[in-house]
């Protein structure tokens, strides 16, 4: 008995300086570096200034591929302590993730964290380099430590260019596009940019909608969509452009519209909105799409001192009318656009059929990249206004 | 161990039963369902509940043939003695390497999502010290850990689970009953990894108080294992799709970094559900080894085996640091699951009870006598 | 004799007696030698009678024995009345003895013994002892009485609603709160005297018919078994008979409400009441009922079930949550959402120890601040507890040594450990918390939850008397257990003891008894 207890308290004594010796995760909080926002450009030939690099690169073996940048808060300021510079940002040339973090990692005297990393930005350059794409977004979804909720986004800017923008809030850029793009009442003229997401729909539909961030006049702006296809990007859609297919997708709920009846101008502030799509086989083997939109909403804004007032169920009658015949275009040219123009699906058209008319599909998901561009669509859009205001 | 006042009651057999199988299988459900069935990985998942209920009800009848008895016992019994030794053996080394192999997994997994650059030898020698803690304490100690810790594991993640309900998109179960019904019942051996640690009944059985209620117990338990699957692999495939659970490893893992708890004080949520989750394949294996250890003293007649876990732990040690690589251990334990899991889950209950109808009456007068 | 009398029959000592000779002198000088050089012992020798032909004399410890009961009781009767009355003189030598103990002596109780050695035990309890010559008897009569303190309220287990009667340092006086709360035959005291010089009373309660024959049983013969020298306080005894004394879990209740004693009573527990402490042990005792205040049952059942959910998330807090700011600072900042992570990362931006260090620092200084506070007398004890924990703290964060989140985390703990009813069990969590730091600071979250295991472990292997300490959580976690633990359900509901303690009599309430008939109006409340 004596024996063993003397075992177990050796066991034990040999055991403490294992652990203490370990501590092998421990890093302090306040050595961590959060990185909340990371951008990727492509690494341009001109860039190229170091002579002795151009040596040992061949055309297997480059050395650099792109160039990382990298944005972290400034975590005295943001507690109090301290004045300076809202935010640190460092950028480096690399060939892989791996190599641009090691790089990094000799200039900066913080230890990186991705735990709260929030946006991921790659220049439209870039995200036209499948190679390269592929690479950097694989990185992005094996990761255990990267959040799925991230947001991604494409930008015809410099990526470095985007994260070096004073945000004139004093906050970094990450922080800012997160708050911008999560807050109460979201933008709807750029798109979902959740990395979990977009992820699903490129699995799903090989298909997917980006936001585009841009700088203009100094400041960051979101706008628009880059659309993802094969695992680049294969083209833009402007604000209302993205704005229609989000409705069209059934993502945007609340929308305004400005609209012309009898000469005026008017608007109408959408509230609420179901969007329905249907699509099956006619007997002629032609594929249809059919969207149903429900809406409603009030008219906020009418014509002072007129006499047809909005307080009126006929007049109202003829706005609900003339909404459904011009948004209803509207919603068709853009299926159209993304559908003919860039053969793209992110609409799931695909995956639609494949789950309602499993018969169909199985038929013709074999030649479904040439059937898509073909298919009729058809938007009946139902506008009801119910309110106007306090106002006739 | 098995004092004579070492005894459970049917109810924490039902927890011991539930936490023994939810333990490790239910991580990487939805993608062996995802690949296997498709959209219809719901109605895969129930074939497969209904079809555990059926394997599950026979050897619960076994067991009531041969009441307070464990395998090696009923072995004995059914058919001459030395084979129940052998029976006995077979089942002790195949509940060790499934041991090892979850321990391994067990560390892969919270080194990947924990403690990235702690060694993974450390990880695991802590865990099973721990664990030998446990099974040192015998089957009461463990029967009592076994209801505390099932709430405690389950009902988070179930309550953070709901939170992604609004994203849910339940029509990628649709279209029901495509894949080919040969497909299905194929797929079926494989869904088996996600019931393993239930033939651990016919160790328990031999502890329980009451009799009477083990069918009870059997029932009610792999209905409630089905439900927990049914909500954690409907949630998951509803949140990704199938195509993207087929790709991911653990996709329940990654279910909990993709929901925001909003307003919480914690931001990612999967290591809360780590967490809780190493409470439950700390009984997993914590109850597959006193398992183990209590067929190896039976096996070696022996009566003090406080022992037996301390010398296993070495062996267990280095056997789980063998596999080279997480897709092994995964490879290993779906063709152990497969191959070796059947036979011990299906086949050899079977075989007793099919044996037992022809035998009863002859062993009948032997039992008498003696 | 009752049924209970063989269980707790005391040990024969045969070898030890010493016989009371028909000599007074003989008898006083053997006292006299065993009690040498005690001088707080009186001896009184008087003559008896009309002829004051009789010898006798009293031996009483002064102090202890009530000087009023000797004087006017004992000696009065013994020395005038006797004079008065002239006793018919041919019973006179031979019926001394009863006319005596039957006719004077008016005092309740009376004991006769023939062992010195219980003379002089009785002289040390406090009793007074008559000689009488030419008697080889002694007369015990009880006379205790030293000053005592009165009956008060607790210091500890302060309640709000319920009674303010706490047990004082006196056993009977402790069993008369007891018995004056159940009124009944079937309440048993049984009596012992447990330390080999100490000799100190205890009492053994229980209510016949309701208690757990086993735990009884266990407890009389741990009680039994212990062999020391002096109990000091039920803490001695606690200590001897208890389950596990690795544990840091105390696994025997200690209380000093009157009314919590009766509870545990009445579901079947037994009580074991101590001279000379106000502190009552209560067997067996779960994690659960530690964590239970009787202002429980007093208060409406929402507001006590409100108010045990708080207290669960109490101990959570004190024992996990330094631990899971060092887990989450140093290990899991990916936990922590990105503003406040952010925040605290700039605000412990310079100091300049790691988060494990600090959180020790900062723990051990307010463990070093209880115990100052608790020696200290009162007022000046709660200027220790506003210097350290305001002062100190604001200072400390000033000069940059803590973050001013660590101050907060250790001000939440503190408050959470307060918040736990039973003072020594709140002392073990203070303790556990300690280990859970440190496997945070080594490991992480996954140290936490090793040391969580570890813990819960010992909780399952933990028994009190026979009773799993986890009971009534470790069964089925049905409605039906989970009564009495994280919520109280309605007293009407709680038809049933507990299970696992009351074997004999498991119903609290008639089944018949329910709240119905307010529904139905036949108390004509309209």
């Amino acid at each position: 008995m004596d024996r063993k207890r003397i075992c177990i308290f050796i066991l034990i004594i040999a055991f403490i300086p294992l652990i203490s010796s370990g501590c092998w995760d421990k890093v302090e909080i306040d050595e961590r570096a959060f990185i909340t926002a990371i951008g990727y450009d492509k690494y341009e030939e001109d860039d190229r200034s170091n002579e002795e690099r151009l040596e040992k690169e061949t055309q297997e073996n480059p050395i650099n591929r792109y160039i990382r940048t990298a944005t972290y808060p400034n975590v005295a300021l943001i507690a109090g302590k301290q004045e300076g510079e809202p935010f640190f940002i460092y950028s480096t040339t690399s060939i892989s993730w791996a190599e641009g973090r090691r790089q990094v990692a000799l200039r900066d005297n913080k230890n990186y964290d991705t735990n709260h990393l929030k946006a991921m930005i790659f220049s439209e350059e870039l995200a036209k380099d499948e190679t390269l794409f592929r690479e950097i977004f694989d990185t992005f979804q094996r990761s255990a430590f990267l959040n799925r909720k991230l947001h991604f986004f494409v930008t015809p800017n410099k990526a470095q260019d985007i994260l070096m923008t004073d945000t004139g809030k004093n906050m970094d850029v990450g922080l800012y596009i997160e708050e911008l793009m999560e807050k109460e009442i979201r933008p709807t003229r750029a798109a979902r940019g959740d990395m979990g997401n977009i992820i699903i729909d490129l699995n799903e539909s090989n298909g997917a909608l980006a936001p585009r961030i841009v700088k203009s006049k100094d400041r960051l702006k979101i706008s628009g969509a880059g659309i993802l296809k094969d695992n680049t990007i294969v083209g833009v859609l402007g604000e209302l452009e993205t704005r229609n297919a989000l409705i069209l997708k059934g993502e945007n709920k609340v929308v305004d519209y400005t609209i012309k009846v009898d000469g005026k101008f008017l608007v109408v502030n959408q509230t609420d909105l179901q969007t329905e799509m249907k699509a099956y086989e006619d007997k002629e083997g032609k594929i249809h799409v059919n969207f149903t939109i429900n809406a409603e909403g009030d008219i906020i804004q009418h014509y002072f001192e007129t006499p047809e007032k909005a307080f009126d169920a006929k007049y109202i009658d003829r706005v609900n009318k003339k909404m459904n015949e011009v948004i209803s275009k509207e919603l068709e040219d853009l299926f159209e656009k993304i559908q003919k123009d860039f053969e793209v699906d992110i609409f799931k058209v695909g995956e639609h059929l494949r789950k309602f008319q499993p018969d169909t599909w199985e038929k013709i998901k074999e030649d479904w990249d040439e059937i898509y561009p073909k298919a009729k669509v058809k938007v009946d859009f139902q506008m009801n206004v119910r309110r106007v205001g306090i106002e006739r | 161990m098995d004092r004579n006042n070492d005894m459970i009651v049917s109810n924490q057999l039902f927890s011991i039963l539930v936490i023994t199988v939810i333990g490790i299988g239910v991580l990487s459900l939805p993608r062996i369902l995802a690949t296997e069935a498709g959209p219809d990985s719901l109605i895969l998942l129930l074939l497969s509940s209904i079809i555990f209920l059926i394997i599950a009800l026979v050897t619960q009848r076994l067991i009531m043939k041969f009441p307070k008895q464990n395998i090696i016992e009923i072995t004995n019994s059914v058919l001459f003695k030395p084979i129940g030794i052998l029976v006995g053996l077979v089942y002790f080394i195949y509940i060790f390497i499934l041991i090892t192999l979850e321990v391994r997994a067990f560390g892969e997994i919270t080194k990947n999502f924990l403690l990235l650059n702690t060694p993974i030898e450390v990880i695991i020698i802590i865990f099973l010290i721990t664990t030998i803690y446990l099974v040192r304490s015998g089957i009461e100690s463990i029967a009592r850990m076994a209801v505390i810790i099932l709430p405690l594991s389950i009902i988070p993640a179930i309550f953070i689970s709901l939170v992604a309900i609004p994203d849910l998109d339940f029509t990628c179960f649709l279209p029901i009953l495509r894949t080919p019904f040969a497909d299905l019942i194929r797929a079926l051996p494989k869904l088996f990894f996600s019931f393993i640690g239930f033939e651990l009944i016919l160790i328990w059985t031999f502890f329980v108080k009451d009799t009477e209620n083990i069918k009870k117990t059997v029932i009610s338990a792999v209905g409630f294992i089905s439900l927990v699957y049914f909500i954690f692999t409907g949630i998951t495939i509803a949140r990704f799709g199938i195509a993207e659970n087929k790709d991911l490893i653990w996709p329940v893992i990654t279910l909990f970094r993709d929901v925001d708890i909003p307003g919480t004080l914690v931001e990612n949520v999967e290591v809360v559900i780590m967490a809780t989750w190493l409470l439950s394949i700390f009984m997993t294996i914590a109850i597959s080894y006193f398992g183990a250890v209590f067929l190896l003293s039976r096996i070696l007649k022996s009566k003090e085996h406080n022992y037996i876990p301390v010398i296993l732990l070495p062996i267990i040690y280095v056997l789980s640091l063998v596999p080279d690589n997480i897709a092994e251990v995964y490879d290993y334990l779906d063709k152990f699951s497969i191959y070796v899991g059947t036979v011990f889950v299906i086949a050899i209950p079977v075989m007793l009870l099919f044996i037992s109808f022809f035998t009863k009456k002859t062993k009948g007068g032997i039992r008498k006598n003696g | 004799m009752g049924d209970y009398q063989k269980l707790f029959e005391p040990k024969k000592n045969k070898g030890n007696k010493i016989n009371i000779t028909k000599n007074l002198q003989e008898n006083l000088k053997k006292v006299k030698e065993i009690l040498s050089d005690c001088d707080d012992m009186v001896y009184r020798e008087f003559n008896v009678g009309v002829n004051q032909n009789l010898k006798f004399a009293t031996v009483y410890t002064e102090g202890l024995a009530d000087k009023i009961i000797v004087n006017e009781y004992v000696l009065k009767n013994l020395m005038m009345l006797s004079r008065m009355t002239e006793p018919e003189v041919r019973n006179v030598r031979e019926k001394v003895y009863d006319l005596i103990k039957d006719g004077v002596l008016s005092v309740t109780d009376l004991e006769e013994v023939d062992d010195l050695n219980k003379v002089v035990d009785s002289i040390l309890t406090g009793e007074t002892v008559l000689f009488i010559d030419k008697w080889d008897k002694a007369i015990i009569i009880a006379s205790k009485g030293w000053p005592m303190r009165g009956i008060s309220e607790p210091e500890s287990d302060v309640v709000i609603r319920g009674s303010r009667e706490g047990f004082t340092e006196t056993l009977r006086v402790s069993t008369v709160l007891i018995r004056r709360r159940i009124r009944d035959p079937k309440l048993k005291v049984k009596q012992m005297k447990i330390g080999k010089r100490s000799k100190t009373d205890i009492a053994v309660l229980f209510i016949d018919g309701l208690v757990n024959q086993d735990i009884l049983k266990t407890v009389v013969y741990r009680l039994r078994k212990i062999e020391i020298d002096g109990i000091m306080e039920s803490g001695y005894v606690e200590q001897l008979i208890e389950d596990n004394w690795r544990s840091p879990f105390p696994h025997i209740q200690s209380t000093e409400r009157p009314e919590k004693v009766a509870a545990g009573l009445y579901e079947g527990k037994v009580a074991i009441v101590i001279d000379n402490t106000p502190f009552v042990l209560i067997v067996p005792t779960t994690f659960n009922t530690l964590l239970q205040a009787s202002e429980d049952y007093n208060e409406r059942f929402i507001v006590a079930s409100a108010l045990r959910i708080l207290r669960y998330i109490a101990v959570m807090i004190s024992i996990l949550l330094p631990a899971l700011y060092i887990a989450m600072l140093s290990y899991h900042p990916g936990m922590i959402p990105t503003e406040l992570a952010l925040y605290i990362a700039g605000n412990r931006d310079g100091v300049p120890f790691p988060a494990a260090i600090e959180a020790f620092i900062m723990e051990g200084i307010l463990e070093l601040l209880r115990e100052a506070g608790i020696r200290l007398p009162g007022p000046i004890g709660s200027t220790i507890g506003i210097v350290g924990g305001l002062v100190l703290g604001q200072a400390a964060v000033e000069a940059g040594i803590v973050s001013s989140l660590m101050v907060i985390v250790v001000a939440i703990t503190a408050i959470a450990t307060y918040s736990i009813p039973d003072y020594s069990f709140g002392i073990s969590f203070r303790l556990l918390r300690f280990t859970f730091m440190a496997a945070a600071a080594f490991l992480g979250l996954y140290g936490v939850m090793i040391v969580f295991l570890i813990t819960l472990t010992h909780l399952s292997n933990l028994k009190s008397f026979g009773i799993p300490y986890l009971a009534p959580l470790n069964y089925n976690m049905s409605i039906k257990d989970l009564k009495d633990t994280f919520i109280r359900a309605p007293l009407h509901r709680m038809k049933r003891r507990p299970e696992f303690i009351a074997k004999n009599d498991k119903n609290r309430m008639a089944d018949s008894f329910s709240r119905d008939y307010l529904k139905k109006g036949e108390d004509n409340s309209g």
